[in-house]
């Protein structure tokens, strides 16, 4: 039992050891972009030498009306002039629609769709007044992956860009965007997602923990480990198996071709394998991650909010080992996306979670000497001391990519990584037991409601 | 792709270093927890063990215990018992064997002996039975079975003992396994230890000669022990020990006894306790002799820096005896390479013919006769001796000390030594005092200490008592208006009853808390 219990941990943190390596600017792939943009680029840019590819931004928009006047704001400051802003009003019951509307002036457009790909009744497609490349397609709710195929049919630019509506895209985020899908091979990508709650007036170089709540600074770090780490350590092995649905970049042809998003629980996992079992065979094509392309989104304040989003995400995950089954069997020991997806995500990242709760609570029953506890503690103390070390490698990562938390940030960033290891980290756990069960009896998509911050008004204020 | 190995390797290294950590840690948590068992302490020695500070080498006593348990029975007899005191500060060990037949009154068991106690009560009724028979504070106890000390010799590669005698366990009835023990320096794998410490049929001073060799084995198995440094060796030994070692010592205390008592080892003494057979309703006893005892304890009590606790004046003197005759070099208490020449005056040995098992029969409690022990087979009553009496080193009597009494003790105002008479006994058995109110032994000593205190035994209060060993006992009394303070010794002589050896006045009734 011992040695069992030995070799498991082993196992658990093979792959945190494996990433945490990997993260490393010393392992970058050679095609890999730096993060940080050539003064020559820059000016190329700048003076219209760079070649820009059409961008369609795709925003699915189901009751959005608390934050919508947010994101339209922040598409006005984008630094790129060939692109599209399609708002697609997936059937909201609240004041979406008259919101957009009114911000947008719309007017009737002509706007067909290609006929591809599947989605719910369209009732209308707009063009604002005001702003020209913004359009609006009013259709049925059919859910977010419908939302998106309804998107996909009626853009016209090549690549698409989809967001949640509570992200806000960096000014020269499109332009990253553009530079990284340079290379032909580029058939989608993640973006960098940071948390909107911590923005400040230079979203490019910092961030402030002050104003949110602890529930929000530890996903701060939860995210910086995700995409800074983990992310991008997947992204290096060709493995990636999430472009977040906060920020995803894709070639419009390559949705074609995988028949668009399928409509489940987790759209964006479900995507991300479609295009992974695509380019299984093609060598050539890859999904890539773009450090510096920065999207800002909000994250859930409260735990009931955080308990939805989490439980949503394993479901997600869950559903895509199911759905997905007959390719990882197949490629399990051929493709890293496979391989990681059962072996990390789902073996150790979710069976053993359950067994993990089982060995520690039947030996809190049963082993009358707490000297079993010891060892048990042991590995605690293991765990929390890799725990920390995976905090600090996630700010240091954070640093490396050009984002310094503002000055005072310290004590709250230890203040969190304390919350992170000794609290956060066991309902993590909670989600991912619990998410996992609950898939098979409640499929329900369970929306996250907004927060109703108005960051646009927060941003000027804070700029006067 | 050299990047991809170079990132593999690390991760490999990485996670295979951790897994040496965690397994370690993992072995050595788990086989303390295993081995791990905790008994109730004696009240009186019970403070004693919380002030223990093994990070300050205070003086501690491991009593290490030696089961023969056979396959699937439980609890077993204590066949070995071995006290060891440790005095890191003295850079040395005093070792003392207990003879497993040595009478102790055992409640609920069918022989009254030393090894029985471990049947009735476990280990800690054993380790009372010792506290209370040496008047020494039993810290640490090891057990182990006999069946996995094979394993601890063979993890620790062998030991080397030096043999004083020649002998072949093939012409031994009692032992299974074949080996030849040549004298002089020899070098024992686990089985042939094994037998090297459970021989006794071969061995003329029978059970002495087989203490002795179980200390020389214990001895080497520590000095071997100290100068383990690998981890990979103490694993193997836990390993070995998982299931066959018990002790009160955590992980935490054995790792800083390794390393903070290992220089102790410099210098190891052995004592043995001298005594006499008997036979009581058909069972073979070994009776001690009590002044002897009285000697090692004390002995063993300073060499733990409780001299003054065991703040019996009469004892003093007694440690000024044992020097004395170290330097004579005839002793008792021997230093184990003495012992090797032979001059220790364990005579009786050479003269002994094969001893076997219990002897039948005996009776005689103070002979003079040369030992000879009797022949199992034969029955027949010879009469062994009490060998102190025949040793040249006859302490001086209790009633030198007196004059020292107070020394010790600020509340000891007065020290009254008198020739008081003995208070005769109706009792035909006195094996040891029993502190039971009502009892015959009770009134009979309480009558002693009456008269010690020179009081009516209406008008005296028992505040305490308490045995010094199984004969001599010591109480605090006072008259009935509590105005006069007494600390009275008193003292069982054989075949006569009780008698007051020594009175201390005392200012305040000390025991009156």
């Amino acid at each position: 039992m011992d040695l069992f219990i030995t070799i498991f941990f082993l196992i658990s943190v093979t792959f945190p050891v494996l990433h945490l390596y990997h993260c490393l600017p010393f392992f970058r792939n050679n095609d890999e972009s730096t993060g940080i943009t050539s003064g020559l680029k820059q000016w190329k840019h700048q003076h219209g030498y760079m070649k820009e590819a059409g961008i369609s931004i795709l925003v699915p928009c189901y009751n959005e009306e608390s934050i919508i006047e947010t994101s339209i704001a922040s598409m006005k400051t984008l630094e790129y002039s060939k692109f599209e802003v399609v708002y697609i009003n997936d059937g909201s019951s609240d004041g979406t629609m008259d919101d957009l509307n009114n911000m947008l002036d719309l007017k009737k457009s002509e706007l067909s769709p290609q006929g591809r790909l599947m989605h719910e009744k369209v009732k209308g497609v707009y063009q604002s007044q005001l702003y020209p490349h913004m359009y609006v397609i009013d259709k049925e709710n059919g859910g977010k992956a419908d939302a998106l195929n309804a998107g996909i049919e009626y853009s016209q630019k090549d690549l698409v860009v989809t967001l949640d509506a509570d992200t806000i895209l960096a000014e020269n985020a499109l332009a990253a965007v553009n530079k990284a899908f340079e290379d032909q091979g580029v058939v989608a990508a993640g973006g960098m997602v940071h948390v909107l709650q911590t923005k400040t007036n230079e979203p490019l170089k910092r961030l402030s923990l002050k104003t949110a709540n602890m529930l929000v600074r530890v996903q701060v770090l939860d995210f910086l480990k995700a995409f800074y780490i983990s992310k991008l350590s997947l992204v290096r092995f060709k493995a990636l198996a999430v472009i977040s649905g906060a920020f995803g970049v894709f070639r419009k042809d390559i949705l074609f071709k995988v028949g668009g998003y399928r409509n489940s629980i987790g759209e964006d996992i479900d995507i991300t394998l479609r295009i992974q079992r695509f380019i299984a065979d093609k060598k050539q094509l890859k999904i890539t991650f773009i450090a510096d392309a920065i999207g800002y989104t909000e994250l859930p304040e409260t735990w009931k909010d955080l308990t939805k989003q989490r439980l949503r995400w394993q479901k997600a995950y869950v559903d895509c080992v199911i759905h997905f089954w007959a390719f990882f069997l197949k490629t399990l020991f051929t493709k890293p996306v496979s391989f990681f997806y059962i072996f990390e995500t789902f073996l150790i990242g979710t069976i053993a979670a359950y067994f993990m709760t089982g060995v520690v609570t039947y030996n809190l029953i049963t082993s009358s000497e707490n000297s079993i506890l010891a060892y048990m503690f042991f590995y605690l103390f293991f765990l929390f001391l890799f725990g920390v070390l995976y905090d600090l490698v996630a700010l240091r990562m954070n640093k490396h990519y050009g984002f310094r938390f503002q000055k005072g940030d310290g004590f709250r960033i230890l203040g969190t990584i304390f919350f992170d290891i000794f609290v956060y980290r066991f309902v993590a756990v909670y989600y991912v037991m619990y998410g996992s069960i609950s898939y098979f009896f409640n499929k329900k998509w369970n929306k996250v409601s907004r927060t109703g911050r108005n960051y646009h008004q927060k941003k000027s204020e804070t700029a006067a | 792709m050299g990047k991809k190995v170079l990132l593999f390797i690390m991760t490999a290294g990485t996670v295979l270093v951790l897994g040496a950590v965690s397994y370690t840690f993992n072995v050595f948590t788990s086989t303390s927890a295993s081995i791990y068992e905790d008994i109730d302490r004696n009240p009186e020695f019970e403070q004693r063990l919380d002030h223990i500070d093994l990070k300050d080498g205070d003086p501690i006593s491991v009593l290490i215990m030696g089961l023969d348990t056979q396959k699937g029975e439980k609890g077993g007899r204590a066949d070995t018992m071995v006290l060891l005191t440790i005095n890191p500060e003295e850079e040395s060990v005093q070792m003392v064997s207990i003879p497993r037949d040595t009478y102790v009154k055992v409640r609920g068991a069918e022989e009254n002996k030393m090894n029985s106690t471990y049947q009735v009560g476990g280990t800690e009724m054993t380790i009372k039975s010792i506290e209370e028979f040496l008047d020494v504070p039993v810290d640490y106890f090891v057990k182990v079975n006999m069946q996995s000390f094979e394993g601890i010799v063979n993890a620790l590669d062998g030991i080397t003992v030096q043999n004083d005698l020649e002998f072949d366990t093939r012409d031994a009835e009692h032992l299974k396994g074949d080996a030849y023990f040549p004298k002089g320096e020899i070098t024992l794998n686990g089985e042939e230890a094994l037998l090297y410490a459970r021989m006794r049929e071969l061995d003329p001073r029978g059970d002495f000669g087989r203490q002795k060799r179980q200390r020389q084995v214990i001895e080497q198995v520590i000095q071997k022990g100290a100068s383990i440094s690998s981890v990979t060796k103490f694993g193997d030994i836990f390993e070995v020990v998982e299931d066959h070692v018990k002790t009160n010592l955590s992980f935490n205390e054995m790792w800083k006894i390794q390393s903070n008592y290992k220089d102790a080892r410099a210098k190891i003494e052995q004592y043995k306790i001298e005594g006499t057979d008997k036979k009581i309703d058909g069972v073979y006893y070994y009776m001690p002799d009590e002044k002897q005892v009285e000697e090692i304890s004390y002995q063993l009590n300073s060499h733990l820096g409780l001299a003054d606790q065991a703040s019996d004046a009469a004892k003093r003197p007694m440690e000024e005896n044992v020097k004395k005759e170290d330097k004579e070099g005839n002793l008792f208490t021997t230093k184990e390479p003495k012992r090797e020449s032979g001059k220790e005056p364990v005579t009786e040995a050479e003269h002994r013919p094969d001893e076997e098992d219990p002897p039948e029969e005996k009776e005689q409690e103070t002979s003079t006769e040369k030992p000879t022990p009797p022949k199992e087979d034969e029955g027949e009553a010879e009469s062994a001796t009490d060998e102190s009496e025949e040793a040249p080193q006859e302490p001086t009597g209790p009633e030198s000390s007196q004059d020292q009494g107070g020394n010790g003790d600020p509340n000891v105002k007065q020290v009254i030594t008198d020739n008081w008479a003995v208070v005769p006994t109706e009792q035909e058995n006195h094996t040891h005092i029993t502190f039971e109110k009502g009892s015959l032994d009770w009134k009979e000593m309480t009558t002693a200490i009456a008269a010690g205190a020179g009081l009516p035994e209406d008008d005296m209060i028992v505040w305490w008592a308490a045995g010094e060993g199984t004969d001599k006992a010591n109480a605090t009394v006072t008259n009935q208006a509590q105005t006069e303070n007494y600390r009275v010794h008193v003292a069982w002589v054989d075949g006569a009853g009780y008698k007051p050896v020594k009175t201390e006045i005392l200012y305040e009734n000390d025991q009156k808390n």
